[in-house]
């Protein structure tokens, strides 16, 4: 069982995802959080150990950026595996979001097939396919 | 006889021979009735001739010269022989006995008998080639700088084969007709324009260029506006093709009345350096050692004066060699006694230009002194002589013609319109080209040419910025090119763009600096408006697309889980509704995403390289494939296509577009698409036709506006930004882009895509 952690400020967005998530293969833990204070405040909490983070970048409160810098600064979550889910395609997004360590940057598609492909393709790959430190290999 | 004449009153007869020797001046003479022709020293090293072969045959003589020459010369001397006048021959070409090439200045005069038969003609001969050359090369190169700024002078161009001159907007204008079109006028008709005096010298002029390229650079007089006499520098240069025959000739007119009127003796007509003058201009004297007594011919008292003398020392000398050198240049001094030292006991040769004070006028002179002592058998100066040019006019010649020269070149480096020259820096007065007035709308009576006349006309914010780039012009040779504000004598303030170079000396310090001035305004406030308009919509489509996207995404998504899980639950209306929502969601995310990328294109560097259409178009076509299978059209690409110069992702979603575009707006069974591209000397030219619906020619202008659809949506999907990307790309590479069309013919989209770097002097190198 895959813990995966998903910081997205909108309850819709959230629900969408969820529910990719939970249609793709294999079993998951999807842990919602609102923002980037909301998890880490979780994480403190200690009630799981994320396999892989999702995290949205334009949230009030503290940011995706913001929350990505903090997450890799702290030697817990240095190597766990973050993918920016987004819908912003801005370059300089993209750059800041690099350049802090993410792992991925994906934009999130319109349609609700494509969506689902995508978080499906995520999901796989970051908690099954890829041989990081921290990512569980199991179905 | 020469010899009599040029020393005939002033003593020792030897002066002429090393005069001869040392002012490299020749002297000949013809035996008329026995056709034998004697050569001084010079003449024979002119020639190449040793002096031992002997006195050549007057027909061997004049065979030296080139064969467009010699039969002008044998008719020179053929008329003197029968009339008695003198003649004259300038820049003369002859090869010499070892087959170079020299330019020779000879001119004669005859003596005849009691008859009145010619018996003898006697002359100089001097070897000019040095001048002609320097001159040659002075006018070529003049003539293709100045037709790199031709945007700011007049510009004509005469067409050999059908004797018409092509007359440019700004050159009509100094002739006083106000066209804004070139016009093509006569031959006949444009030297008509031309005073009578002036005429012929302009159309030998040009003529010459034509047949012998000789340089064709010429000031002349004309009428301008309201009948007023206006002079003009005119040049140009023949265009040829591979037979070296002329095709055409390119020049320009600059009016420089106003240089004419003030400096008319610095820039004496044409201001050619007259050989004759020099010839004329050489005086010769000899000093006696130790005594200093001088000997001066007539032609030097002319040149520099002579001090009265008692009666009683008449015919004896007239200078001593002290009262001479002092009436030299006190700048010049040190090194003329210097020169004579060095020449008396190292016997250097001696040949100093100076400045010499004359003695009736009280001008300085500039003179080229040559001379030649003898030594006694202990080694002990006797005497000392030589000749004595004036050079002053050669030297305002040169002055002056150096000063236009860079003038131009540093214009031409500006690729400028109006033209200054701040001759010398730390005085305030400087020179305005005609051009510069005009631009700022005032005549040049208007104003006097200064640092404080700028600065009153520059705008008080620009005061600073302009000032500091000529401080660091001068400090560091930075570069001059500034965009400021100029006050137009009736249209306030004008922008414009100041480029300049300064001239330095030995040490650094700058001396003169030139410049120029473009009327930047149009553009500069065009660019203002397009600047901020483009900001403001990149500005919105940014934000706008970027935070629409996120509620699109969600109708999007969330009508499509209704549909997936609760759509048996819908009845038909509801199933319909449905429909229409998620249809509406993802047309506007197409064009929120089209926006997007229409706005984010005016970040991307261009990266311009001449590719291969077909790479391209293969690239376009895997793209497209899914479309072009169901569609079953044909993508043809005209073989033989140049290079393009563009940007080749933009250029691949310009033809993606395009071809997308004739697949989509086409009815038939098998939509064809057929790009083509052919390069001129300027641009590529590509054209995209399809056999689609067409459309109304009076849309044409309408179909690259943003988010205009000529197409009911039902029709024809789309979000009304595809043209309007291919506008915007095309316009990136400075090209055009337009269609041609009728309803049920199909379209042709044509694009026109400027060659970077083009070649400027094509036409005149």
């Amino acid at each position: 069982m895959a813990n995966i952690l998903l910081v997205e400020d909108d309850d819709g967005d959230a629900m969408l995802t969820e529910g990719r998530l939970k249609e793709a293969d294999g079993k998951v833990d999807v842990w919602r959080a609102h923002d980037g204070a909301d998890a880490l405040a979780m994480l403190d909490n200690g009630d799981f150990t994320p396999d892989l983070i999702l995290l949205d970048i334009n949230m009030p409160g503290m940011d995706g950026h913001e929350t990505l810098a903090k997450l890799r600064a702290d030697a817990r979550f240095s190597k766990t595996p973050i993918v920016i889910l987004t819908t912003s395609s801005s370059r300089r997004d993209i750059k800041r979001a690099y350049e802090s360590c993410a792992n991925a940057y994906v934009m999130k598609p319109v349609t609700l097939d494509a969506f689902r492909d995508t978080v499906g393709t995520i999901k796989k790959f970051w908690t099954q396919t890829a041989f990081l430190p921290g990512a569980v290999v199991n179905g | 006889m020469a010899e009599g004449r040029v020393t005939g009153e002033h003593g020792p007869s030897d002066i002429l021979r090393l005069t001869e020797r040392f002012g490299r001046i020749g002297f000949w003479r013809v035996d008329v009735p026995n056709e034998v022709v004697y050569w001084s020293d010079e003449v024979f090293r002119i020639h190449d001739v040793d002096p031992e072969d002997g006195e050549p045959a007057l027909a061997d003589a004049i065979n030296f010269y080139a064969p467009e020459v010699a039969p002008v010369v044998q008719a020179a001397v053929a008329a003197s022989a029968s009339t008695g006048e003198p003649f004259e021959l300038e820049d003369a070409r002859i090869i010499s006995a070892t087959g170079v090439e020299r330019y020779v200045y000879s001119k004669g005069e005859c003596r005849t008998d009691d008859d009145g038969n010619t018996v003898e003609i006697y002359g100089i001969f001097q070897d000019v080639t040095e001048q002609v050359l320097s001159r040659r090369n002075m006018a070529i190169s003049k003539a293709r700088l100045e037709l790199v700024v031709q945007a700011g002078l007049g510009v004509w161009e005469y067409d050999v084969a059908t004797r018409t001159i092509l007359v440019s907007p700004e050159l009509s204008k100094i002739l006083g007709r106000e066209t804004d079109t070139p016009i093509s006028v006569s031959l006949d008709d444009f030297l008509g324009g031309i005073p009578e005096p002036d005429r012929v010298g302009v159309l030998k002029a040009l003529a010459a260029q034509i047949d012998d390229d000789t340089p064709y650079l010429i000031e002349h007089r004309a009428i301008g506006a309201g009948g007023k006499t206006i002079w003009l520098r005119s040049r140009g240069i023949a265009e040829r093709d591979s037979q070296g025959k002329a095709i055409r000739v390119a020049g320009s007119v600059e009016d420089i009345t106003p240089i004419r009127e003030a400096t008319d003796a610095a820039l004496e007509a044409n201001s050619r350096f007259n050989l004759a003058v020099t010839g004329a201009s050489v005086g010769v004297w000899e000093v006696a050692l130790p005594s200093g007594d001088m000997y001066v011919s007539d032609r030097l008292k002319k040149i520099v004066g002579a001090p009265v003398l008692p009666s009683t020392q008449e015919g004896r000398f007239v200078w001593k060699l002290e009262t001479f050198l002092s009436n030299i240049h006190p700048a010049d001094q040190a090194a003329m006694r210097k020169a004579i030292d060095r020449h008396l006991k190292g016997r250097v040769p001696f040949k100093q230009e100076y400045r010499f004070k004359h003695t009736a006028t009280q001008q300085y002179v500039h003179v080229l002194i040559r001379g030649q002592a003898e030594w006694d058998d202990k080694g002990e100066p006797i005497r000392m002589a030589g000749s004595l040019e004036d050079i002053s006019q050669r030297v305002a010649h040169l002055e002056a013609l150096r000063q236009s020269e860079q003038r131009f070149k540093l214009a031409a480096e500006g690729a400028s319109v109006g033209i200054w020259d701040w001759l010398d820096v730390n005085r305030s007065e400087e020179y305005w080209s005609p051009n510069f007035y005009s631009l700022l709308g005032y005549d040049y009576r208007d104003l006097t040419p200064s640092i404080e006349t700028f600065q009153s006309l520059l705008h008080p914010d620009d005061v600073e910025h302009t000032f500091a780039a000529v401080t660091a012009h001068f400090e560091s040779d930075k570069p001059f090119k500034v965009e400021y504000r100029l006050r137009h004598k009736t249209e306030g303030y004008r922008w414009f763009l100041g480029t300049a170079q300064a001239a330095f000396d030995a040490d650094g310090k700058p001396t003169r600096m030139v410049g120029s001035i473009q009327d930047i305004h149009e553009r500069k406030t065009a660019e203002d408006k397009l600047r901020k308009a483009n900001s403001d919509l990149d500005q919105f489509a940014s934000v706008a697309s970027h935070d629409l996207q996120e509620p699109l995404r969600k109708v999007a998504q969330f009508s499509a889980l209704l549909e997936r899980d609760y759509g048996d639950r819908l009845d038909g209306d509801g199933v319909l509704y449905l429909g229409f929502l998620m249809d509406g969601a993802q047309r506007m995310s197409r064009m929120v995403k089209d926006l997007l990328t229409y706005s984010r294109m005016g970040d991307a560097a261009l990266n311009v390289n001449p590719v291969a259409l077909e790479n391209i178009m293969a690239e376009v076509i895997d793209d497209l494939s899914e479309v072009i299978r169901e569609s079953g059209a044909e993508i043809i690409l005209t073989p033989n296509a140049p290079d393009i110069p563009a940007d080749p992702e933009l250029l691949r979603r310009l033809l993606q577009n395009l071809v997308a575009n004739g697949i989509k707006y086409n009815g038939s069974d098998t939509p064809r698409i057929t790009v083509s591209a052919v390069q001129s000397t300027s641009a590529v030219h590509i054209t995209v036709q399809d056999n689609g619906i067409g459309f109304d020619p009076k849309q044409a202008d309408r179909i690259f506006e943003i988010f205009r659809r000529l197409h009911r949506r039902e029709e024809y999907s789309g979000s009304g930004l595809g043209l309007a990307i291919c506008k915007r790309i095309v316009e990136m590479h400075d090209g055009k882009i337009w269609a041609e069309s009728e309803p049920g013919q199909g379209a042709v989209f044509h694009i026109n895509l400027p060659i970077r770097e083009p070649v400027v002097q094509a036409s005149v190198a």
